[in-house]
C-alpha cells in the first residue's frame, strides 16, 4: 500500500465491501418488480411515456441516476476505508523545537531525496501547521548541537532555516541538543541533574521537541526532560542497504622494511549478501583490488601489500551503489619516514647507551646523550621549549621545567604535574604489567629483579604500567599533547664509594631492548611516523611542528588552505576536520608537506542505517512515532461527509423521483 | 369496475318526469319515414297550413281550395306542412374499457342513451339504440312510442356484445346497416389505439347530425397512481410500465388535454358536436344543462 493510502480492513472485510458494487449492479439489472394495474386503456399512457422516451440516451442516464448515486456512495465508502492521507502531523502544544539530525548517516538515500531531505520536508510540514501564537525553533545536532535562533512564530523564517540545514560528516550525539532543549522547556534550568546550582527562576513552559533522526544515538544519560515532551520521528527505511569501510590503516611490514601493509575492514550492514570489489588507490592510481563476499550483517578484512612506497596518499574504495556513499571509502597517508629525535640526559648508563645504539634503535631515532649539567644551559631551554625533541629521557635528574616533548624519568620524578613517590624499604617483586599497552608489548618481566625502588603515583588520569609488591613502578600520565613516563627505579645505583653498580638485572634480559624499542616507537613517535594519524570528522587534531615555526598551513582534501598559529606552548590544534580525506600539513615556506593526517568516518553506528525503534533518554524510552499516528493528515472524514451528502441526495431522488 | 346488476336503475322516476318535457332537436332536416309529431319543412298532410300553389292535372282534388276557386275561378291547391318522425340513433361503445369507473362508463352511457331515447320515444321519434360491434342478427330494436320504453330499457340492460371491435369497424358496420338520416349520438371513451377519426368520418358520410359524447371516468381524468406500476390494457393486454411521479402525471394531464382538445377540434371542424362527460356528472344535470346548451334537446 502506497504512502497515500492506509489499509483499515482485513481481507474478508474487503471482499465483503467490494462485493457490494456488483450486487448493486445485479440488483439494478434485475427487472423492477412493478405492481400490475389494469387500466381502461394504455393509449394515453403510452403516448405520455413516448414523450419521455424521445431523448432515449438521456432518459437512460436519467433512469440510471440512482444507480450512479449508489455506486458513487459505495466508491466513497471504499475510498474512506482506504484512509487516504498524506504525511503530515497534527501539532499539539504551543512551543516546539524541531531537532534535526545532521550526522553522516542522514546523508543516506534510502528515502528520497535523502534522509535529511526527508526530515526537512516533514519538519516543514509541521511548521506549516503552526497556528497563530505558536512558536518554534530549529535545532540541529550531529556530535554537537546547534541552535539556529530563539523561538519565533515566523513560519517563513523557520522554513528558511530548515531549508538551510545541510548534512555533515559527523557522528551522532544528541545529549547536548537535548540538554539545550530541556533548558528551553524548563526555563532557567540547565537540565543537568548534577548541577547543585540548578534552580528555576521562571515559570517553565511545556515544550514539544520533535526529533527527526535515524536513531544511531545510543543511550543518553544525565538529561532531565522535565516539561519537555519528546517526539521521535524515525527517518529511513527499516531495511537499508549499506556496505562500509570500518577500518583502514597502513603500516610497515615488520619483517620486510621496504614493504607496506594496508589493512582494511569492510562490513555489510545490509540484509542481503553482497559481492563487492575493494580497490586501493595510491595518489589516485589504482594499485590493487580484491573481491569480497559479504554476508548480511557481517564483515570481512582485506589486506594489500605495497612495495617501495616512501610516501603517498592512499584511498580504499568499495565499488558499490548503496544507500550511504561517504562510508564506501577510507583514507590513509604515508609520511616519509623521519627518525625521531631523542635526548638522553644521564651521567652514564651503559645498559641504556647500548640499547640505544643498536641498528634498530638507530634507524628509529637519533639519540643525543648529554650530562645533567646541560639542563641548565640556555641551548637546552630553547630546544625543549620549541619542541626540538620528540623524547627526552632524564636518568636520575630533573629539568627545571617540563619540555615540549614526551619525557621519560628513570629513578626520579617530573618537577611538575602532580607526580609523587613513596620510598620502599624492601626490594620489590614485579607482580603485573599492562601487557596491552604499546610500551609494554611483548615483554616478559616476571624474572626481573630490582634492588631499590620507590613506588610512583601518577597524577589523576594517569596509568600504572607496572605493579609490584611496593606499588606502581612504571607510571604514565598525559600532559597536554605529551606523555610522561616515570620509572620508579634507577638502572644504575651507586655504592657507598660512589661507583656505579647495577640496580636491576633487567638489562640482562631480552625484554629490555624490546622495551627500549617500544619507548622509541611510542614516545619517540617513530613507530607512527610512516602512517599519518586518523581522526573522526569534527574531532580536533593536535599537530606538532618539526622546526621552530610559529604557523602551520593546512590544506584540506578539497584544496582549501588555512593557517594555524601556535597556541602558547602546546603546539597547534586544528578543528576544521569536516571533510573526509587526507589533510596536508605544511610548515612555513615548505613546498612539500611535512606531514599528513586523515579524517575517516569509521563509525559502525553511522554506517548501520537501520533506524532505531526507540530512543533511550535517561530512564525514559521514546518510541518512534508511527507514520500514521504522527504524520498523516487524513481525508476520510471529508469523504464520509461527501458520502452522506450523496446518500441524502439519493434518498431525495428516490422519494421524489426527480427526473429532470 | 362495478357490475351492471348492482348498478342503479337506468332512469329514475324523477328523471323520467323531467325528460317528458324535452324533445330532441336536429339542426338538419331529415325526411322521416313515418308520420310523426315533428313539423317538417316538407309539404304534406297535416293541420298546419303552409302555402298555395297552382293546380296541375293529377293533383289530388281533395286539396283544392274551393273557396278560392269560387272567388278567383282558379284552381289552387292548399299545401300543408308535413309532420313526420325523427330518426334518433344512440350508439354505445361497449368495449371493455367502458367497464371502468364508478359508476362505470358503460352504465353512464346506458343511462344517457336511455334518457335521450326516452325523450325520442315521448316525441314519437324513431329511436334505435345499439352497442358498437353488435352483430346484424342481434341488432338493436327500432322503437317508437312511449310504450316502447321498457323494451328499450330491456335492451340497454342486456350485456354488450362480447366481441371486441374497434371504433371504426363498429361504426362502419352500423352505418352499413342504418342508412336513415337523423340524429346520432355516439357515446364512447374514444380509447381506440387505431384512432377515432375514421369512425367519425363514416358517420359524417351518412350526413347525420352527429353528437359525440366523450365519456371519461375520474380514473382517466385524474389518475392517482403511486409507485412503480405495470399498466395493463384491459382490451389488448398491452403493457405500459410507468413510475408514478408528479412530472409523469403532469405530462399525462397534458397528453389527456391534448387528446380531448384534438377530438373537440376534429368534431367542431366537421360540424359535429362534442361533449366531454365525466361519469361523476349526474345524467339529469348533463341532459338538462349541457345537452340543452348544445342544442340536442330542447
Amino acid at each position: 500500500m502506497s504512502e497515500f493510502f492506509s489499509n483499515t480492513l482485513s481481507l474478508p472485510q474487503w471482499a465483503l465491501l467490494l462485493a457490494v458494487p456488483p450486487a448493486i449492479l445485479i440488483l439494478y439489472f434485475l427487472k423492477l418488480k412493478r405492481q400490475p394495474l389494469e387500466v381502461p386503456s394504455t393509449f394515453l399512457w403510452s403516448r405520455t411515456i413516448e414523450d419521455l422516451h424521445v431523448n432515449s440516451i438521456w432518459q437512460k442516464l436519467r433512469q440510471s441516476l440512482l444507480l450512479f448515486l449508489q455506486l458513487l456512495l459505495v466508491a466513497l465508502v471504499v475510498l474512506a476505508c482506504l484512509r487516504p492521507g498524506w504525511q503530515s502531523s497534527k501539532l499539539t502544544g504551543s512551543r516546539f523545537i524541531f531537532l534535526l539530525d545532521t550526522s553522516a548517516s542522514m546523508g543516506a538515500t534510502d528515502v528520497a531525496p535523502s534522509r535529511l531531505g526527508h526530515a526537512k520536508r516533514r519538519a516543514a510540514e509541521l511548521i506549516d501547521q503552526m497556528k497563530y501564537g505558536e512558536e518554534a525553533t530549529i535545532m540541529t545536532f550531529s556530535d554537537e548541537a546547534r541552535t539556529s535562533r530563539s523561538f519565533t512564530d515566523n513560519r517563513r523564517m523557520l522554513q528558511a532555516l530548515v531549508r538551510e540545514i545541510e548534512v555533515t560528516t559527523h557522528t551522532t550525539d544528541i545529549s547536548d541538543a537535548l540538554r539545550v532543549a530541556a533548558g528551553q522547556a524548563n526555563t532557567a534550568q540547565s537540565g543537568d541533574p548534577n548541577n547543585p546550582q540548578d534552580q528555576r527562576v521562571a515559570e517553565a513552559r511545556p515544550t514539544t521537541v520533535y526529533i527527526f533522526s535515524d536513531g544511531g544515538i545510543g543511550a543518553v544519560e544525565d538529561v532531565t526532560l522535565g516539561r519537555l515532551e519528546v517526539r521521535y520521528v524515525a527517518i529511513g527505511q527499516s531495511t537499508p542497504d549499506n556496505v562500509a569501510v570500518t577500518a583502514f590503516s597502513v603500516d610497515r611490514n615488520p619483517e620486510r622494511a621496504d614493504e607496506l601493509q594496508a589493512f582494511g575492514r569492510v562490513e555489510n550492514f545490509g540484509f542481503e549478501a553482497r559481492e563487492v570489489s575493494v580497490s586501493l588507490y595510491l595518489d589516485g592510481q589504482l594499485q590493487d583490488a580484491q573481491k569480497l563476499n559479504l554476508e548480511p550483517q557481517a564483515g570481512s578484512g582485506v589486506q594489500f601489500q605495497l612495495r617501495d612506497v616512501e610516501q603517498g596518499q592512499l584511498k580504499l574504495l568499495v565499488d558499490i551503489q548503496d544507500d550511504l556513499e561517504i562510508d564506501n571509502q577510507a583514507f590513509a597517508a604515508i609520511d616519509a619516514p623521519r627518525p625521531s629525535r631523542v635526548l638522553m640526559v644521564t651521567r652514564g648508563n651503559d645498559s641504556w647507551r647500548r640499547a640505544l645504539s643498536t641498528d634498530v634503535a638507530r634507524r628509529l631515532a637519533d639519540v643525543v646523550f648529554v650530562e645533567p649539567s646541560y639542563l641548565e644551559s640556555k641551548a637546552y631551554l630553547d630546544e625543549s621549549d620549541l619542541g626540538q625533541y620528540d623524547l627526552i629521557i632524564y636518568d636520575q635528574c630533573q629539568p627545571p621545567r617540563m619540555p615540549q616533548a614526551n619525557t621519560m624519568f628513570l629513578g626520579d620524578l617530573p618537577p611538575a604535574g602532580g607526580w609523587s613517590r613513596e620510598e620502599s624499604t624492601a626490594p620489590p617483586s614485579i607482580l603485573d604489567w599492562e601487557r596491552t599497552h604499546p610500551l609494554m608489548q611483548l615483554l616478559e618481566l616476571g624474572n626481573v629483579r630490582i634492588v631499590e625502588a620507590s613506588a610512583v603515583k601518577p597524577p589523576v588520569g594517569g596509568l600504572a604500567l607496572m605493579d609490584s609488591t611496593a606499588g606502581t613502578l612504571i607510571g604514565l600520565a598525559e600532559r597536554q599533547a605529551f606523555q610522561d613516563v616515570v620509572i620508579g627505579f634507577a638502572f644504575v645505583g651507586r655504592d657507598p664509594a660512589g661507583d656505579p653498580i647495577p640496580n636491576t638485572d633487567w638489562p640482562r634480559f631480552f625484554s629490555f631492548p624490546i622495551f627500549v624499542q617500544n619507548v622509541l616507537q611510542y614516545l619517540g613517535n617513530s613507530g607512527t611516523a610512516t602512517s599519518a594519524p586518523s581522526v573522526r570528522p569534527g574531532s580536533p587534531v593536535r599537530l606538532r611542528a618539526t622546526g621552530a615555526v610559529g604557523t602551520l598551513k593546512i590544506v584540506s582534501p578539497s584544496g582549501s588552505e588555512s593557517t594555524l598559529k601556535r597556541e602558547g606552548q602546546t603546539g597547534f590544534t586544528y578543528t576544521m576536520t569536516d571533510e573526509l580525506g587526507v589533510y596536508s600539513v605544511y610548515e612555513t615556506n615548505d613546498r612539500q608537506p611535512t606531514s599528513h593526517f586523515v579524517v575517516n568516518l569509521f563509525h559502525a553506528r553511522e554506517s548501520n542505517l537501520v533506524p532505531a525503534e526507540q530512543l533511550a533518554i535517561g530512564s525514559t524510552e521514546i518510541k518512534r512515532e508511527t507514520g500514521t499516528a504522527l504524520a498523516r493528515r487524513e481525508m476520510w472524514k471529508w469523504i464520509l461527509a461527501a458520502a452522506l451528502v450523496v446518500l441524502i441526495f439519493e434518498w431525495y431522488v428516490y422519494n421524489r423521483r426527480v427526473y429532470f | 369496475m362495478s357490475s351492471s346488476a348492482a348498478a342503479p336503475a337506468l332512469l329514475s322516476p324523477q328523471l323520467l318526469a323531467q325528460l317528458e318535457h324535452l324533445e330532441l332537436v336536429t339542426r338538419k332536416v331529415f325526411r322521416g319515414r313515418m308520420k310523426g309529431e315533428r313539423r317538417s319543412k316538407r309539404k304534406g298532410q297535416s293541420v298546419e297550413f303552409a302555402d298555395f300553389r297552382n293546380y296541375v292535372p293529377g293533383d289530388d282534388l281533395r286539396f283544392v281550395d274551393w273557396n278560392l276557386y269560387a272567388r278567383l275561378d282558379k284552381l289552387f291547391i292548399k299545401l300543408f306542412l308535413e309532420e313526420e318522425d325523427l330518426h334518433f340513433y344512440a350508439l354505445i361503445d361497449g368495449s371493455p374499457s367502458m367497464e371502468f369507473g364508478d359508476p362505470t362508463k358503460l352504465h353512464f352511457a346506458r343511462q344517457l342513451a336511455a334518457a335521450l331515447g326516452f325523450i325520442g320515444l315521448c316525441r314519437a321519434d324513431r329511436v334505435k339504440i345499439e352497442f358498437l360491434g353488435q352483430s346484424r342478427t342481434n341488432a338493436g330494436p327500432v322503437l317508437r312510442g312511449r310504450k316502447s320504453l321498457y323494451r328499450m330499457l330491456e335492451y340497454l340492460e342486456s350485456p354488450p356484445p362480447t366481441t371486441t371491435t374497434n371504433l371504426a369497424a363498429g361504426t362502419k358496420e352500423f352505418c352499413l346497416r342504418n342508412s336513415g338520416r337523423g340524429i346520432l349520438v355516439l357515446i364512447t371513451d374514444l380509447m381506440d389505439k387505431s384512432g377515432y377519426e375514421s369512425a367519425l368520418r363514416f358517420l359524417l358520410a351518412q350526413q347525420m347530425d352527429v353528437y359525440l359524447i366523450h365519456v371519461l371516468c375520474p380514473e382517466e381524468l385524474n389518475p392517482e397512481l403511486r409507485g412503480d406500476l405495470k399498466l395493463i390494457d384491459c382490451e389488448d393486454r398491452d403493457v405500459a410500465e410507468v413510475t408514478a411521479s408528479r412530472p409523469l402525471l403532469d405530462r399525462y394531464q397534458k397528453t389527456l388535454a391534448a387528446f380531448i382538445e384534438g377530438a373537440r377540434e376534429y368534431c367542431t371542424r366537421r360540424g359535429m358536436s362534442y361533449l366531454l362527460a365525466n361519469t361523476q356528472t349526474p345524467v339529469e344535470q348533463l341532459v338538462a344543462n349541457y345537452l340543452r346548451q348544445r342544442g340536442l334537446v330542447r
